[in-house]
């Protein structure tokens, strides 16, 4: 485990992946995908929203969702599956921020998706308690009169807010027509957030695995069908509410809020929302622990452009040469660099990497690892990343372990040294193509290897002696079948190889023994006429 | 897919857990008592001071703004009292609304009620003079019933305080 992980949180999430991959499997692991789940979903609550959108009179809210929800075939489970789906954003949303946070990926140039994410939250948040003040029931009741408390602590409203919430006479239209507006007009600045949220990243995910996308609306659907939502009873201001079905992924904070001041319930909200929002700078690493961002060795760069099109965070660009030479040389934009070391696999002069972690240096590693372990032409070497399911069963089964900070980091020369350097084969285990903290690495790793892409494994190097595996946590068990039937072949074809070694030797010492045989008949025949060996010998030859 | 049927039984857990999460009932606090909730909007008394403008103050005012008197003025403050069964209940100051004082008096206030028959007495009266006849008033009976909110509020045709409850009750 990297030293900057937080422990807790890591250790959490990392359980948390391996039970998942063991259930769903590392491909359709939907805590993978939690970032585009909550797309996902936003998408299904704008479809469905446009259709409740149809019926909703503002004049009579309550009893045209009554009407809503009276529509067995359709509109019942339209509105359930509304109302579902902004619950899964919320929880996918939430577990998207802890992968985040566990995995500290929230500081430096990822601050941006992480403050944004944040006020996306909030935004989400917001809209649905716009959305559920619209049916006008007890519990749209009890957040319109809570809010309203909280609103009219701040001293920016001349008449306080809480009197269209005393009951002296029905709420005008114009509420929920504002409302109505603000549940509308706040999913566009979602859409807005969203694109903030991933600027800083190349090539996106914003939709998960097809199976996981409609495995969740399926689900979801399901359950808006099978137990369908039942109307609360109608807002009545000159009643308390009493045993309200709320709905606690947006009414969380009532328990708290009626139960105390105002003021403390601002304070504890501001401090949540502020300490949630710091979390890129609470985290942050201390200067001297800092990764190195990537650098260019302009001398050896060839720009080739490979490392502008590998990096998952846009943070490679081309400019002119000014060395005198023509052309273009890469430069790395080092606010948005993530030190994930994509780059370093990318380069075939191998011209760019973070400090001190180039592919010379993985290079020099790999000199060492071979002068230390002298792995035979029988022996496997795993290569993976420190944290992944191949390093534990590394250490479970004694085979040869060759770290790397992740597989996308690695440079496929690395594999052809191991190669030269006496290993039978080299097994390359990452992780799962969604689970790549550094994003897109297994991918590249995989094109590299096998696919021709930059910086491509030599064709020199023999095909079988390598083998790519995608194993995420809690799948160790995929490793371990990989290696063992890794380790069979290459245990054969060192079998092939020695039997053919043997022969050479075989034939070599028959020739030897000829070439004697021919000397001494040579000697014999210029000695005399008693022969006969020369015979014997020219047999055995043949 | 890892393991299918333990995948399947995982996601109607997560599904049904989510479902319910979105219905399970609350019970917000006070529900066991009534309530008393005293809101109306009143636009108080103004008390100006007038004076008559000097000439040469008439003579430094642009020609459409020469009006022979100046007048400063401001909102009363007001004093709101009540009592249930002759207990005070509170007594507040009530100040017009407004960063600059000039907007009308709200009043929005709520006492627990406990159950059954209740003497509620609201007064409503300007500050600055104690022994000046209240500006308002209300004096009455009311049965107090749990979970029930008991408003009084201005009848502004009528120009007097007035108790309003649930028309379902």
């Amino acid at each position: 485990m990297n030293a900057m992980e937080p422990r807790l949180g890591f250790r959490l999430l990392a359980r948390a992946d391996a039970w998942a991959n063991r259930v769903y499997g590392a491909r359709w692991n939907p805590l993978y995908h939690s970032g585009a789940i909550t797309v996902a979903m936003l998408i299904v609550l704008l479809a469905t929203g446009l259709y409740l959108l149809l019926f909703y009179r503002i004049g009579a809210p309550y009893e045209s969702v009554v009407r809503i929800n009276g529509q067995v075939w359709v509109g019942r489970w339209v509105q359930g599956l509304h109302r579902f789906a902004s619950d899964a954003a919320v929880v996918a949303a939430l577990v998207h921020a802890f992968r985040m946070y566990a995995q500290r990926r929230t500081w430096g140039a990822r601050a941006l998706a992480w403050v944004s994410g944040v006020v996306l939250v909030g935004v989400i948040l917001l809209s649905g308690w716009t959305g559920y003040v619209l049916v006008w029931d007890t519990h749209a009741q009890l957040l319109a009169v809570e809010g309203a408390r909280l609103l009219d602590a701040l001293p920016i409203f001349s008449e306080p807010i809480g009197r269209s919430f005393v009951g002296e006479r029905p709420l005008p239209n114009a509420f929920f027509f504002l409302n109505l507006f603000a549940h509308i007009a706040l999913p566009i600045g979602v859409g807005a957030l969203v694109w903030v949220h991933v600027a800083r990243v190349a090539r996106p995910v914003l939709l998960p695995a097809r199976p996981v996308l409609w495995g969740s609306i399926a689900a979801l659907t399901l359950l808006a069908v099978l137990w369908p939502l039942r109307m609360a009873p109608a807002a009545d201001l000159l009643r308390l509410p009493a045993d309200v079905p709320i709905d606690w992924f947006y009414g969380f904070w009532l328990p708290i809020s009626q139960r105390l001041p105002a003021g403390a319930v601002w304070a504890l909200g501001l401090a949540l929302v502020g300490g949630v929002a710091a979390v890129p700078w609470l985290t942050r690493p201390r200067v001297a622990a800092l990764p190195a961002p990537a650098e260019v060795n302009e001398r050896t760069c060839t720009g080739c452009e490979q490392c502008v099109h590998d990096c998952p965070y846009d943070a490679i660009t081309m400019v002119v040469r000014t060395d005198g030479r023509e052309g273009q040389v890469a430069r790395v934009k080092t606010a948005l660099c993530t030190s994930c070391g994509i780059c370093i696999g990318s380069c075939p002069p191998m011209a760019i990497g973070p400090l001190g972690g180039t592919a010379r240096e993985q290079l020099a590693a790999v000199r060492t690892f071979l002068a230390e372990q002298r792995p035979g032409a029988a022996d496997v070497v795993i290569v993976g990343c420190t944290w992944s399911a191949a390093r534990a069963h590394a250490e479970r089964s004694g085979a040869r372990f060759f770290p790397v900070d992740c597989v996308g980091a690695m440079h496929s020369s690395t594999v052809e040294f191991l190669l030269r350097g006496g290993a039978g084969g080299v097994l390359v285990a990452g992780c799962a193509t969604h689970d790549g903290r550094t994003r897109e690495g297994v991918e590249w790793t995989e094109a590299r290897l096998f696919g021709g892409r930059a910086a491509d494994l030599k064709p020199r190097v023999d095909r079988e002696r390598v083998r790519l595996v995608q194993a995420s946590l809690g799948e160790g068990v995929v490793v371990h079948e990989a290696a063992r039937a890794f380790a069979a072949e290459i245990e054969a074809l060192a079998r092939a190889e020695g039997e053919a070694t043997d022969v050479i030797a075989l034939c070599r010492g028959q020739l030897a023994r000829a070439a004697a045989a021919d000397a001494a008949a040579g000697e014999a025949a210029a000695a005399g006429p008693e022969g006969g060996v020369g015979d014997g010998a020219d047999a055995d030859v043949a | 897919m890892a393991r299918p049927w333990l995948a399947l039984v995982v996601t109607v857990l997560a599904t049904s857990a989510l479902g319910w999460l979105a219905r399970a009932p609350y019970d917000p606090p006070g529900g066991e008592a009534g309530v008393l909730r005293l809101s109306w909007r009143l636009r108080g008394e103004r008390i100006e001071t007038c004076r008559p403008r000097t000439a040469a103050e008439l003579a430094g005012l642009p020609v459409h703004m020469r009006t022979p008197e100046l007048c400063e003025g401001r909102l009363v403050a007001y004093r709101l009292s009540f009592q249930v069964d002759d207990a005070p209940v509170d007594t507040a100051t009530v100040l017009p609304g407004g960063a600059r004082g000039d907007r009308p008096v709200f009043i929005l206030r709520e006492a627990v009620l406990a159950p059954g028959p209740r003497r509620v007495r609201v007064a409503l009266q300007r500050a600055d003079g104690e022994h000046a006849p209240a500006a308002l008033t209300l004096d009455t009976v009311l049965t107090a019933a749990p979970g029930a909110v008991e408003l009084i509020t201005l009848d502004r045709e009528a120009g007097r305080l007035v108790h309003i409850r649930s028309p379902d009750r």
